[in-house]
């Protein structure tokens, strides 16, 4: 290429900005998702169908003596190209219209497309003279079931619409989909992360143990199956008889011992010690090695020939009592089919077989030799992502599968009846659309009726729309599926090859800290592409075939595995890398393949498959960056279309993987590509290190100036920030909402924050915040606010709630339908009416909009319908009653406005409401804040702007926070942060608080300077309550605080006495229902350590569930007592006067009862 | 026995009436009053407070007041902030909003506009309610508290009118404009004075949408709620005194001098040099201006005594800055009286207490 002089101009970090923005702006933030449940849409679902068999189908007929069976049908059916159709709904009345997501969301529909399927059905006649005649029918088209769509995926109703067309669909712009939406709520399905297939493992075993080191293989041919995991195990010396050193023992699938090595070997057809030996050390100049390998083939020599193996293998299998050829033949199909299917499972895949097992010897000889390091069980390349569209697939596969089991089922009974049958009516749609979106709106990963522990909860969840960058942290987030009562330490911990693709400080703190982990801001993960590309370009680039060479050739050549298996040898493999690297920079092969070049193993690992982490890089060639100022230059042009993936197509960046990562050579910094660096040769240069974090961590300014546990606790609090969620709220029914009455951007930026699009729906406001005692309402992380701040609207926020109910079918004892209505319950017709008011209803029941509710008003009147005909109606007072009451009252800690009201169809055609209800939180004491660096409190006292401390200039701080907060805690970032918006509110723009950059307290010190401040940000105060100056001086300036969804209006609870159970009649539990607190254990340890038995029997007795009962003093059981007449009376005794009134719990009465009905009789001797 | 001056330094605006002075001095004397009628007798205060009028504009006054007590300051600091009562709008009745902004998020923006009136202040003597058929026009407003009215009425309230459609394509801004006083010399929404923005925006309204609603202003105090309070600034400062010591500037290394004279973030100290030889000498320029922050004595650490930075005794600067629904001057005058109220009061109970004695 040539440039320009001026072109070929070095950039600058500013310049790496402008890229990182290109990316963003082709990528957005939920890129992995979309892009996954694409690949599922356009290639897996057919990938899946195309994989099924054909149904076979031979009628069964009865045997009818009459008829003389002159020729034989025989039926086929097999599934062909499927369809999807755009996402559309059809109402209940059978009319057809296209659906968008606010309309799924408003009325708890779901967003899911049709999809088809061309069914070819073939009839085989034979005649009674064997003409075969064969007959095809082909019916295009069948109606499948319905496919949830995820939103802005390339089949949603929003994919490439403008802002405006998204705006006049009700959709907010900002709002980046990769979620589905199911019965109306918003669904995303959390990335799983898995151990990768087809990687052989070495680990060490802790000693003592039977075994010195152990290789694992999961192998896995493609999805479909599940993996076949082999272990192969070094011995220690002395754990098997007669044989004097370490053997190596391995599984085989469904053979139920394991097998020595070499009579695998053997089994396999490689029958002399020669060629086994070839097979594992390759050449035999190693003399430890082949010493290593001894004990083995000393173990086997029993085995000599091939079928004594086969044989020996075949006795371990699950069938016993067989003849030995059908063993033979057994441990045949178990070798050919089932260990390690990923080499092959066709006939003759032997040779291939046993240089990938010795393949595996031979790692773990070395291993245990000290050759090599044992594997890192934790190493992120070893790791894989199971996102949308994989686990997707694995669900469609099973129910495809569930689905032509159906089809046959059905096809054979028609068959069998003699009846022809139909394609179309074979066809239940319901196994897959009810399917998926059981899998869906429940989270457990598999079908309905699956066992329990075989299937994975959690995996789909109720998108968290509490902040929008909650949202957005939600939809990149990862899941380890390992117990998390797991005490091991390791795979909880941030491990090197985390960088740049997991966020550092982003994890939830208690039991799933680091198991539950957030994608980083640039990271990618791959979708997976064909490996045959690579496998013809391999052998076009002379790759030599392992079937075609001699073993004492491995040695000296670079062993090349694709996908893990070991597909050849090559001789060249410098040549190779360079040229396979510069195919994939010209995007000739994906641009997501990665070359792995092992240098120290001669090995070259070429990956294709889908889940790997990637992370774009700089490629650096000669100590310079390929890309230059020109490339930047169009990339700022608007009218250049030069974007993201050209940079990609000319090879200026490019996809690294977690393992090809520790393969290049990459600068942290631009600065540190000099040509006079002899130290290091770079081959790649970072785009920039603040692109290590995640979404919540990105908010952080100076997160470099942090201890690193604040920036995790700020991760976790920024997810519970009010803010403007998203800008269509007004347009949605969320069950619960905060939206902040007047948010700003914040003064401290970091450059991520444009891609979170963080300053236009910001969380927080820019505080005028004081670091000061002041009075000491302010102790034990609580702080100070200016209640005059308050008055005037600061961190003022609103709170939607929304009600739903709808009219339900309901059943009679006849079995007649009846439907619920909503309606104004009247008390004369209507039972069971709450002793609360009804009066703001209109009409049809509902509530108006703009009504003022306070707590237990009834919002939705609603009547059920009774039974009037019914016979155990006997209570004339009952009689008058035709329907029951079944209406939805406000809860009864909420008071408020009525906001909004929606009335109408669900899914069903049932009349269908949604009832949002508003009030206003100012905030008070007790609601909680905090600072962008896990520095949270409460407000502790709210002061007037007269009592809080002022400066010469007038200015009073918004919060006063404690000093006792820092040193601690050494927040440092939450100081340089008040310099800097300090400096900001002077100068009138935004501060540059991203990390890793060059900024530092002393230049922010001198700017402050210059404008007239002391330097350190400090400001001599007065005390607002005397007026006297303060002798310290005072750390003031606007800090970005936060508020959180905590407040105390929603914890507020007390009670005197109340509802209480109904089995037990102690008080019941919780805030919402009027419950008591717990007087546990511990507090009933207090008690009697104490010595105050009256308190404790008051407590747990008389103030929770005292009961009165009769006591027969003879027999001791409980005797009937008519209180009005004064009788008393024990039937078994014969006894009425000798009765005792005795007071016990209520719970004690209870299980006497229940004890009674065992025919155990507990006496109460009084 | 109270002397009092008062002088106008600068008088950018004519709001200050002529009597003004008068004024100043009868309250100044009962600032200085003591509680307790037996100090009085036995140590008459002999301190004379007085007051200079720096600057006074449209929305700022900036006053010293010098010979009284930093109590004395504060109270009346207080007093501005929370005690002058104002006219500010404190209900709201929504007839139609379909704007983006829901009823309680408008009636709370409705409330902290500033709103003028004359007869938010006590009464002065005015008895002749319904004069001339004009209605309440003189007497000042009634706490809604305090009015004998059922609900409202015009001794304790003022309603304003609002109803604003938005009929064309462009956004609509709904400023304070729109707001109609029913009784406009009474009561009326305050302008601000910078043209284009002298009017506060209300709400942005896109095409068809329509507020409508009558909103009724009340009397009250910042105390109360912070929209009743006519200062958006009141402060006050002491004033500081700064004394260069040019014997132990001497001694001080070029180097040296040049740290000390940048140390000042207001730049207060300057290089003087009288035959072009830079840090020979330093002056300070208007040490009022100094914050006392003492980064020049941190600083030259090694050099004790290069400068003192003291107050000048019993001298408070204040800068008060009006909301817009008062003047500056007439808040401090207001204050005053208010606490000559508050003071007054405290004797009038102590000597009926005394009485009961």
């Amino acid at each position: 290429m040539e440039f320009d002089d001026e072109d070929d101009e070095e950039i600058n970090q500013e310049d790496c900005w402008a890229l990182i923005t290109a990316y963003f702006e082709e990528k957005g933030l939920v890129r992995q998702q979309l892009d996954s449940f694409d690949e599922f849409i356009m290639t897996q679902m057919q990938e899946i169908v195309d994989e099924a068999p054909q149904l076979e189908l031979v009628p069964n007929q009865q045997h009818n003596p009459t008829q003389q069976a002159n020729s034989e049908r025989v039926y086929a059916i097999s599934f062909g190209q499927i369809y999807l159709s755009k996402p559309t709904w059809v109402e209940p009345d059978g009319e057809t219209t296209a659906m968008f997501p606010n309309e799924a969301r408003l009325r708890n529909l779901t967003y899911a497309a049709p999809i088809y399927m061309d069914i070819t059905r073939i009839t085989k006649t034979t005649d009674a003279d064997g003409v075969e005649e064969t007959e095809e029918e082909s019916i295009p088209k069948v109606f499948l079931g319905q496919v949830p769509i995820m939103l802005r995926s390339t089949y949603c109703m929003l994919a490439d619409s403008s802002d405006k067309e998204l705006s006049d669909l009700g959709e907010c712009p900002y709002d980046q989909g990769g979620y589905f939406v199911i019965n109306g709520s918003e669904k995303v399905l959390i990335a799983q992360e898995k151990m990768t297939n087809n990687a052989v493992y070495v680990f060490a075993k802790k000693q003592p143990s039977k075994y010195s080191h152990v290789a694992e293989l999961r192998s896995s041919l493609d999805n479909s199956r599940p993996a076949s995991s082999m272990f192969m195990r070094l011995l220690n010396a002395g754990q098997v008889k007669h044989v004097n050193g370490q053997t190596m023992h391995c599984t085989v699938p469904y053979i139920r011992s394991e097998v020595p090595v070499v009579v695998i070997f053997r089994a396999l057809g490689f029958v002399s010690d020669r060629d086994i030996l070839e097979h594992i050390v390759c050449d035999f100049s190693d003399p430890q090695l082949m010493e290593k390998v001894r004990p083995s083939l000393e173990e086997a020599r029993d085995i000599q020939t091939k079928s004594v193996a086969l044989d020996y293998i075949g006795k371990r299998g699950p069938t016993q009592g067989v003849t030995q050829a059908k063993r033979i033949e057994y441990a045949k199909q178990c070798l050919q089919k089932e260990m390690l299917p990923h080499v092959g499972i066709k006939e003759f895949c032997e040779t291939k077989k046993a240089y990938f097992l010795g393949y595996m010897v031979h790692k773990l000889l070395m291993s245990a030799m000290g050759g090599r390091r044992p594997d890192d069980r934790d190493h992120y390349a070893q790791k894989r992502l199971d996102l949308a569209g994989p686990l997707l697939g694995q669900l469609f596969r099973q129910l495809f599968r569930k689905l032509s089991k159906d089809v046959q089922k059905f096809a054979q009974k028609k068959l069998d009846l003699g009846q022809d049958f139909s394609a179309i009516e074979a066809v239940k749609q319901k196994t897959i659309s009810s399917g998926l979106k059981y899998a869906l709106a429940t989270g457990n990963w598999g079908q309905q009726k699956s066992a329990p522990g075989s299937v994975r909860a959690g995996v789909s969840q109720v998108l968290n729309r509490l902040t929008f960058a909650s949202t957005l942290s939600h939809l990149r987030r990862l899941n380890t599926p390992i117990g998390r009562e797991g005490k091991l330490a390791k795979p909880r911990q941030l491990h090197n090859t985390h960088w740049g693709m997991v966020c550092p400080a982003e994890t939830p703190e208690g039991q799933a800290v680091g198991l539950v982990k957030n994608l980083a801001l640039m990271a990618y993960i791959s979708v997976g592409s064909a490996q045959e590309p690579v496998l013809e370009f391999l052998e076009e680039w002379s790759v030599e075939n392992l079937e075609e060479i001699q073993p004492s050739a491995i040695p000296a050549s670079t062993k090349i595995f694709v996908n893990g298996a070991w597909v050849g040898i090559h001789h060249d493999p410098d040549d190779l890398v360079k040229t396979l690297r510069s195919l994939r920079r010209s995007e000739d092969i994906s641009a997501e393949v990665s070359v792995v070049r092992d240098i120290q193993a001669k090995e070259l690992r070429i990956y294709c498959d889908p889940g790997r982490c990637c992370r774009p890089i700089f490629i650096v060639e000669d100590q310079k960056l390929k890309i230059r100022k020109s490339h930047i230059r169009k990339l700022n042009d608007q009218e250049d279309e030069f974007s993201w993936s050209h940079c990609l197509a000319n090879g200026l960046v490019e996809y690294i993987d977690t393992e090809e990562e520790e393969t290049v050579m990459i600068a942290m910094n631009l600065s540190d590509l000099r040509p006079d660096n002899y130290m290091y040769r770079y081959t790649h240069c970072e785009i920039h290190p603040s692109m290590i974090l995640g979404i919540c961590a990105s908010i952080i300014p100076f997160p470099d100036h942090n201890q690193s546990p604040r920036n995790t606790y700020q991760s976790a609090m920024g997810k519970q920030a009010m803010g403007v969620y998203i800008t269509n709220y007004q347009l949605r029914m969320d069950t619960l909402a905060h939206v902040l009455y007047y948010p700003q951007k914040p003064l401290g930026i970091t450059r991520s924050m444009k891609y979170l699009h963080f300053r236009e729906l910001p969380s927080g406001i820019n505080a005028t915040v004081a670091i000061a005692c002041y009075s000491g309402y302010n102790q034990e992380d609580s702080v100070l606010m200016n209640q005059s701040s308050i008055d005037r609207g600061f961190f003022r926020s609103v709170f939607y709630r929304s009600y739903r109910d709808e009219e339900r079918k309901m059943f009679s004892r006849t079995g007649v339908a009846q439907s619920e209505h909503f309606e104004r319950p009247n008390r004369e017709t209507v039972n069971g009416m709450r002793n609360c008011s009804y009066d703001k209803l209109d009409e049809d029941g509902l509530v108006p909009p703009g009504t003022r509710i306070s707590g237990d008003d009834i919002i939705i009147g609603k009547t059920a319908p009774i039974d009037t005909q019914a016979e155990d109606r006997l209570d004339a007072s009952q009689a008058r009653y035709q329907r029951r009451d079944s209406s939805t009252p406000l809860r009864s800690s909420e008071a408020g406005y009525v906001d909004q009201v929606l009335l109408t169809t669900n899914g069903e055609g049932r009349k269908f409401v949604k009832v949002r209800v508003r009030s206003v939180r100012i905030p008070q004491i007790g609601d909680k804040f905090a600072s962008r660096h896990g520095q949270k409190g409460t407000i502790g006292i709210t002061y007037r702007q007269e009592d809080m401390p002022f400066s010469c200039e007038g200015i009073s701080p918004d919060i006063v926070v404690n000093p006792h907060a820092i040193p601690s805690r050494m927040t440092i970032g939450h100081l340089v942060e008040c310099l800097l918006s300090k400096v900001s509110s002077l100068t009138g723009d935004e501060g540059d608080a991203t990390p890793f950059t060059s900024v530092t307290v002393d230049e922010i010190s001198r700017l402050l300077q210059n404008f007239g401040y002391q330097k350190r940000g400090f400001e001599v105060m007065y005390n607002g309550h005397t007026g006297r100056r303060m002798d310290a001086a005072i750390f003031l300036g606007p800090t970005y605080y936060q508020r959180l969804k905590h407040m105390v209006d929603d914890k507020i609870h007390s009670r005197a006495r109340g509802p209480v159970t109904l089995l037990t009649r102690q008080p019941m539990e919780g805030r919402a229902r009027d419950g008591g607190l717990r007087f546990g254990e511990m507090e009933r340890d207090c008690m009697i350590s104490h010595g105050v038995a009256a308190i404790l029997k008051e407590r747990l007795m008389d103030a929770s569930d005292a009961f009165r009962v009769h006591v027969c003093d003879l027999c001791g059981m409980i005797a009937i007592a008519n209180l009005n007449k004064g009788t008393f009376e024990c039937r078994g005794c014969r006894n009425k006067t000798k009765i005792s009134q005795i007071f016990i719990p209520y719970a004690c009465k209870l299980l006497f009862q229940e004890l009674m009905a065992m025919q155990i009789a507990p006496r109460m001797m009084t | 026995m109270f002397s009092c001056s008062v002088s106008l330094r600068s008088r950018t605006s004519s709001t200050l009436s002529s009597d003004s002075p008068i004024k100043i001095l009868l309250w100044l004397h009962l600032l200085t009053w003591s509680p307790c009628p037996h100090t009085v007798r036995a140590a008459p205060m002999k301190r004379m407070p007085q007051v200079t009028v720096d600057e006074l504009t449209a929305d700022t006054i900036k006053f010293t007041l010098s010979n009284t007590d930093t109590s004395v300051a504060n109270a009346l600091r207080r007093v501005m902030l929370a005690e002058v009562p104002t006219m500010a709008i404190d209900k709201v009745e929504f007839m139609e909003n379909t704007t983006v902004l829901h009823d309680d998020f408008i009636a709370h923006r409705l409330g902290l506009i500033p709103l003028t009136s004359e007869h938010a202040g006590f009464d002065t003597d005015s008895t002749d309610f319904d004069a001339a058929g004009l209605g309440p026009a003189l007497s000042a407003f009634q706490y809604n508290r305090d009015c004998s009215c059922q609900a409202f009425c015009p001794r304790c309230t003022v309603q304003f009118d609002l109803d604003v459609k938005a009929k064309e394509d462009s956004t609509l801004y709904v400023t304070s404009e729109a707001l109609k006083s029913e009784f406009e010399s009474r009561c009326k929404v305050a302008v601000g004075n910078d043209g284009e923005n002298a009017h506060i925006l209300i709400v942005k309204m896109r095409k068809g949408q329509a507020l409508k609603l009558k909103a009724y202003a009340q009397k009250g105090i910042g105390k109360e709620h912070a929209k009743w309070g006519p200062c958006c600034t009141a402060v006050f400062a002491y004033e500081p005194e700064v004394e260069l010591n040019h014997k132990v500037y001497a001694e001080m290394s070029a180097e040296e001098r040049a740290d000390f004279v940048d140390a000042c973030p207001k730049k207060l100290t300057k290089p003087y040099n009288p035959d072009d030889r830079p840090y020979e000498s330093i002056e300070t320029d208007e040490a009022s201006a100094c914050m006392v922050c003492l980064d020049c004595l941190e600083r030259a650490k090694d050099f004790p005594g290069i400068a003192k930075v003291r107050d000048r005794p019993q001298y408070f600067k204040f800068t008060v800055e009006s909301t817009g629904a008062l003047a500056p001057d007439k808040i401090v005058f207001r204050a005053i009286e208010v606490l000559k109220r508050k003071l007054e009061e405290v004797r009038d109970k102590l000597a009926s207490a005394a009485l009961m004695e």
